[in-house]
């Protein structure tokens, strides 16, 4: 295969190790709080759906006009938009 | 083009429910039987020998170039899906440590053929390897690290020009009791971090949209 001058150098040496680690360091802490992050999200979607779904369909109602009156669009609102 | 060739191994099985060879999009396949690579080097290869062309790997990459030119990675990948070779030995080649473009080819293909619950089980533990990835692309070089390139293999819809198979979140194959959660080699750090307060002004957030 032809040589390309330009191919960047990709040897591990143990003189720029410390620097490497810590940028690794850096985007592997990243990674554990976007998936903690996602998890929690998850997980608080599932409990907000058991709760609504636990509601009397007047309590829903209700919950929904005070939503809306914050100017957060409910579930309901965004499926007639669509047609 | 000559009958057999280019053809997958009537032996292989069909991943996720089609020919394993149609994870490549035609047009990028169609490139890569007309390359001199695949031409010169992969004919008749089979699993043991093809593990010779992958030591020589020197980057990973789909195409390059203003002409799209196929790289020996991505021959390599479309080869392994028509030989379909034992997932032991595709495992082999994610444990070994020697080369780490045999391990690259290694987490790419089995993330195109692999289990979900396999695909995290071998591919989480390359989170702590940050050895230095060459990755050549159609705009030029770009120098990044295997664990960007693992993130990347569970995270990203498309890689290397390749559509990667839906992969459920990893969440879901734990609430199915597939999976223990991840513990990550910082997980210590990051829990005294947290509880420090040091984190609190990351920019995502527990509620923010889900992309």
């Amino acid at each position: 295969e032809e040589e390309d001058p330009t191919m960047p150098d990709d040897e591990d040496r143990s003189d720029d190790e410390e620097e490497e680690f810590n940028e690794w360091r850096l985007r592997e802490l990243y990674r554990i709080k976007r998936d903690k992050d996602e998890r929690e999200h998850h997980e608080w979607e599932q409990a907000e759906t058991e709760r609504r779904r636990n509601l009397t369909q007047e309590e829903r109602a209700k919950e929904d006009r005070e939503l809306e009156k914050q100017g957060l669009k409910t579930f309901k609102k965004e499926k007639r938009s669509l047609g | 083009m000559s009958a057999g060739v280019n053809t997958t191994d009537p032996l292989a099985r069909s991943v996720h429910g089609t020919n394993p060879q149609n994870l490549v999009e035609k047009i990028l396949r169609v490139r890569i039987h007309n390359s001199f690579y695949w031409k010169a080097h992969c004919f008749a290869l089979t699993a043991e020998t093809l593990l010779e062309k992958a030591v020589q790997l020197q980057y990973i990459g789909s195409t390059y170039g203003g002409n799209h030119k196929p790289t020996p990675f991505i021959c390599l990948t479309l080869k392994l899906l028509q030989i379909q070779p034992d997932q032991d030995i595709v495992l082999e080649y994610i444990k070994q440590e020697d080369y780490k473009y045999v391990r690259a080819l290694g987490a790419f293909y089995l993330r195109l053929v692999g289990r979900p619950k396999d695909i995290y089980q071998y591919l989480e533990p390359l989170y702590n390897d940050y050895r230095k990835l060459r990755m050549r692309t159609p705009e030029g070089w770009i120098l990044t690290h295997m664990d960007e390139f693992i993130d990347d293999l569970l995270h990203k819809e498309t890689v290397l020009g390749i559509a990667l198979p839906r992969l459920p979140k990893r969440h879901q194959l734990e609430d199915a009791g597939y999976l223990k959660p991840r513990v990550s080699a910082l997980q210590d750090e990051f829990e005294s971090m947290e509880k420090a307060g040091l984190l609190d002004k990351s920019k995502s957030s527990a509620n923010g949209t889900q992309t």
